[in-house]
Protein backbone atom coordinates (compact mmCIF):
# COMPACT_ATOMS: atom_id res chain seq x y z
CA UNK A 1 0.00 0.00 0.00
CA UNK A 2 1.38 3.43 -0.88
CA UNK A 3 1.82 5.70 2.08
CA UNK A 4 0.45 9.22 1.69
CA UNK A 5 3.24 11.75 1.90
CA UNK A 6 2.62 15.17 3.35
CA UNK A 7 3.75 18.04 1.11
CA UNK A 8 5.83 20.94 2.37
CA UNK A 9 2.78 23.20 2.10
CA UNK A 10 0.65 20.79 4.14
CA UNK A 11 3.42 20.34 6.69
CA UNK A 12 3.55 24.09 7.30
CA UNK A 13 -0.11 24.08 8.35
CA UNK A 14 0.43 21.48 11.10
CA UNK A 15 0.78 22.40 14.76
CA UNK A 16 4.27 22.21 16.25
CA UNK A 17 3.35 19.03 18.10
CA UNK A 18 2.09 17.41 14.87
CA UNK A 19 5.19 18.52 12.97
CA UNK A 20 7.51 16.99 15.57
CA UNK A 21 5.50 13.77 15.72
CA UNK A 22 5.64 13.39 11.93
CA UNK A 23 9.35 14.20 11.85
CA UNK A 24 10.05 11.62 14.52
CA UNK A 25 8.02 9.03 12.66
CA UNK A 26 9.08 9.60 9.05
CA UNK A 27 11.93 12.10 9.06
CA UNK A 28 15.42 11.07 7.99
CA UNK A 29 18.03 12.66 10.21
CA UNK A 30 20.59 14.57 8.18
CA UNK A 31 22.74 16.26 10.81
CA UNK A 32 23.18 18.65 13.67
CA UNK A 33 24.91 22.03 13.89
CA UNK A 34 25.63 24.24 16.88
CA UNK A 35 25.34 27.99 16.57
CA UNK A 36 26.57 29.44 19.82
CA UNK A 37 24.30 28.08 22.53
CA UNK A 38 21.67 27.04 20.01
CA UNK A 39 21.54 23.66 18.31
CA UNK A 40 19.77 22.97 15.03
CA UNK A 41 18.84 19.58 13.56
CA UNK A 42 18.04 18.98 9.90
CA UNK A 43 15.74 16.25 8.60
CA UNK A 44 14.69 15.18 5.16
CA UNK A 45 10.97 14.55 5.18
CA UNK A 46 9.79 12.96 1.93
CA UNK A 47 10.83 15.51 -0.72
CA UNK A 48 11.62 18.51 1.43
CA UNK A 49 13.85 19.52 4.33
CA UNK A 50 12.91 20.57 7.85
CA UNK A 51 15.24 22.33 10.24
CA UNK A 52 14.37 22.29 13.94
CA UNK A 53 16.02 25.06 15.95
CA UNK A 54 16.42 24.60 19.67
CA UNK A 55 17.18 26.97 22.48
CA UNK A 56 17.20 23.93 24.79
CA UNK A 57 18.38 20.87 22.87
CA UNK A 58 15.64 18.28 22.20
CA UNK A 59 13.52 20.01 24.85
CA UNK A 60 12.41 23.48 23.81
CA UNK A 61 11.96 24.27 20.14
CA UNK A 62 12.70 27.85 19.09
CA UNK A 63 11.49 27.42 15.53
CA UNK A 64 10.93 25.07 12.61
CA UNK A 65 11.90 25.95 9.02
CA UNK A 66 10.66 24.10 5.94
CA UNK A 67 12.29 24.26 2.54
CA UNK A 68 12.53 22.36 -0.70
CA UNK A 69 15.71 24.26 -1.47
CA UNK A 70 18.97 22.35 -1.14
CA UNK A 71 20.54 25.52 0.28
CA UNK A 72 19.20 24.49 3.69
CA UNK A 73 21.56 21.50 3.46
CA UNK A 74 24.79 23.44 3.17
CA UNK A 75 25.68 23.76 6.90
CA UNK A 76 25.09 20.00 7.25
CA UNK A 77 26.64 18.78 4.03
CA UNK A 78 29.57 17.00 5.67
CA UNK A 79 27.12 14.94 7.73
CA UNK A 80 24.77 13.84 4.97
CA UNK A 81 24.37 10.11 4.98
CA UNK A 82 23.74 9.47 1.31
CA UNK A 83 22.67 5.87 1.89
CA UNK A 84 19.79 6.89 4.14
CA UNK A 85 18.59 9.70 1.88
CA UNK A 86 18.60 7.36 -1.10
CA UNK A 87 16.67 4.74 0.81
CA UNK A 88 14.06 7.26 1.93
CA UNK A 89 13.53 8.36 -1.65
CA UNK A 90 13.01 4.78 -2.83
CA UNK A 91 10.38 3.89 -0.21
CA UNK A 92 7.53 5.80 -1.82
CA UNK B 1 13.18 3.02 62.17
CA UNK B 2 14.76 4.32 59.02
CA UNK B 3 13.49 2.71 55.87
CA UNK B 4 16.43 1.96 53.61
CA UNK B 5 16.32 2.80 49.95
CA UNK B 6 16.37 -0.08 47.48
CA UNK B 7 19.60 -1.02 45.76
CA UNK B 8 19.99 1.08 42.60
CA UNK B 9 19.33 -0.44 39.21
CA UNK B 10 22.15 0.03 36.75
CA UNK B 11 21.36 1.53 33.33
CA UNK B 12 24.17 1.70 30.77
CA UNK B 13 24.01 4.13 27.87
CA UNK B 14 26.46 4.49 24.97
CA UNK B 15 26.20 7.48 22.64
CA UNK B 16 28.91 9.51 20.93
CA UNK B 17 26.80 12.69 21.08
CA UNK B 18 27.56 14.49 24.36
CA UNK B 19 24.35 16.53 24.06
CA UNK B 20 22.27 13.36 23.93
CA UNK B 21 24.17 11.83 26.88
CA UNK B 22 23.51 14.98 28.87
CA UNK B 23 19.84 15.03 27.87
CA UNK B 24 19.22 11.40 28.88
CA UNK B 25 21.21 11.91 32.07
CA UNK B 26 19.01 14.86 33.03
CA UNK B 27 15.84 12.92 32.22
CA UNK B 28 16.92 9.99 34.42
CA UNK B 29 17.53 12.42 37.30
CA UNK B 30 13.85 11.98 38.18
CA UNK B 31 14.72 8.35 39.00
CA UNK B 32 18.05 9.04 40.71
CA UNK B 33 16.95 7.36 43.94
CA UNK B 34 16.73 3.99 42.25
CA UNK B 35 18.62 4.27 38.95
CA UNK B 36 22.35 4.68 38.41
CA UNK B 37 22.99 5.78 34.83
CA UNK B 38 26.49 5.16 33.50
CA UNK B 39 27.33 6.63 30.09
CA UNK B 40 29.97 5.86 27.46
CA UNK B 41 31.03 7.68 24.27
CA UNK B 42 31.07 4.46 22.22
CA UNK B 43 30.13 0.79 22.30
CA UNK B 44 33.65 -0.35 23.03
CA UNK B 45 33.75 1.59 26.29
CA UNK B 46 30.48 0.01 27.33
CA UNK B 47 31.72 -3.48 26.50
CA UNK B 48 34.94 -2.95 28.45
CA UNK B 49 32.86 -1.83 31.42
CA UNK B 50 30.55 -4.86 31.34
CA UNK B 51 33.53 -7.17 30.86
CA UNK B 52 34.98 -5.86 34.11
CA UNK B 53 31.56 -5.80 35.78
CA UNK B 54 30.80 -9.49 35.24
CA UNK B 55 28.94 -9.63 38.54
CA UNK B 56 25.42 -10.13 39.76
CA UNK B 57 23.05 -8.38 39.33
CA UNK B 58 23.49 -7.42 35.68
CA UNK B 59 22.39 -3.99 34.41
CA UNK B 60 18.62 -3.57 34.24
CA UNK B 61 18.85 -1.89 30.83
CA UNK B 62 21.41 -1.17 28.11
CA UNK B 63 20.72 1.77 25.77
CA UNK B 64 22.73 1.99 22.55
CA UNK B 65 22.97 4.73 19.98
CA UNK B 66 23.39 3.18 16.51
CA UNK B 67 26.00 5.40 14.85
CA UNK B 68 29.08 5.55 17.05
CA UNK B 69 32.84 5.48 16.43
CA UNK B 70 35.03 2.52 17.47
CA UNK B 71 32.07 0.15 17.86
CA UNK B 72 28.59 1.04 16.65
CA UNK B 73 25.38 0.18 18.48
CA UNK B 74 24.44 -2.78 16.30
CA UNK B 75 27.82 -4.50 16.66
CA UNK B 76 27.80 -3.73 20.39
CA UNK B 77 24.37 -5.36 20.69
CA UNK B 78 25.59 -8.46 18.82
CA UNK B 79 28.57 -8.77 21.19
CA UNK B 80 26.35 -8.26 24.25
CA UNK B 81 24.08 -11.09 23.13
CA UNK B 82 27.13 -13.38 22.89
CA UNK B 83 27.97 -12.78 26.57
CA UNK B 84 26.39 -15.35 28.88
CA UNK B 85 25.66 -12.90 31.67
CA UNK B 86 24.12 -10.30 29.33
CA UNK B 87 22.40 -12.48 26.75
CA UNK B 88 18.97 -11.69 28.21
CA UNK B 89 19.50 -8.19 29.60
CA UNK B 90 16.92 -5.72 28.21
CA UNK B 91 18.47 -3.51 25.54
CA UNK B 92 17.24 -0.68 23.34
CA UNK B 93 18.65 0.79 20.14
CA UNK B 94 18.17 4.54 20.58
CA UNK B 95 18.67 6.31 17.31
CA UNK B 96 17.85 9.17 14.98
CA UNK B 97 16.93 6.59 12.35
CA UNK B 98 13.39 5.61 11.46
CA UNK B 99 14.37 2.87 9.01
CA UNK B 100 12.37 -0.38 9.29
CA UNK B 101 15.59 -2.34 8.68
CA UNK B 102 17.09 -0.90 11.89
CA UNK B 103 13.96 -1.84 13.86
CA UNK B 104 14.10 -5.35 12.37
CA UNK B 105 17.74 -5.66 13.43
CA UNK B 106 16.83 -4.68 16.99
CA UNK B 107 14.00 -7.20 17.02
CA UNK B 108 16.29 -9.96 15.74
CA UNK B 109 18.60 -9.36 18.69
CA UNK B 110 15.77 -9.12 21.23
CA UNK B 111 16.16 -5.39 21.70
CA UNK B 112 13.73 -2.50 21.63
CA UNK B 113 13.96 0.30 19.10
CA UNK B 114 13.30 3.93 19.97
CA UNK B 115 13.74 7.01 17.82
CA UNK B 116 15.32 9.95 19.63
CA UNK B 117 12.83 12.55 20.88
CA UNK B 118 12.44 16.04 19.47
CA UNK B 119 10.95 17.89 22.42
CA UNK B 120 10.24 17.69 26.14
CA UNK B 121 6.96 15.78 25.73
CA UNK B 122 8.54 13.12 23.53
CA UNK B 123 11.50 12.91 25.92
CA UNK B 124 9.22 12.03 28.84
CA UNK B 125 7.54 9.34 26.71
CA UNK B 126 10.94 7.93 25.80
CA UNK B 127 12.08 7.69 29.42
CA UNK B 128 8.85 5.86 30.24
CA UNK B 129 9.46 3.52 27.31
CA UNK B 130 13.03 2.89 28.50
CA UNK B 131 11.71 1.87 31.90
CA UNK B 132 9.07 -0.31 30.27
CA UNK B 133 11.90 -2.45 28.90
CA UNK B 134 13.16 -3.30 32.40
CA UNK B 135 12.00 -6.39 34.26
CA UNK B 136 8.67 -6.24 36.14
CA UNK B 137 10.13 -5.89 39.65
CA UNK B 138 12.68 -3.30 38.58
CA UNK B 139 10.01 -1.33 36.78
CA UNK B 140 7.76 -1.22 39.85
CA UNK B 141 10.64 -0.25 42.10
CA UNK B 142 11.83 2.53 39.79
CA UNK B 143 8.36 4.03 39.39
CA UNK B 144 7.57 3.78 43.12
CA UNK B 145 10.60 5.89 43.98
CA UNK B 146 10.31 8.48 41.22
CA UNK B 147 11.38 11.92 42.52
CA UNK B 148 8.80 14.63 42.92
Amino acid sequence: MTKKQTSAAEFKTLSQEEKLALLRQDGVYVGKVSRGKNINILFQLYHFYVEVRYNNYRRTVAGISVSEDLALLSPYIDQVIVRELDKNGSEE
Amino acid sequence: MTKSLPRKSLVLYADDDPDDRLLVGEAFQAYAQTVELVTFPDGLGLLQFVDRLNTYPPPCLIILDVNMPKLNGKDTLKRIREMDHLAHVPAVLFTTSTLPSEAAFANAYKAGFLTKPLDEGQMMEVIDQFIDHCGEETKKQIRRHKNG
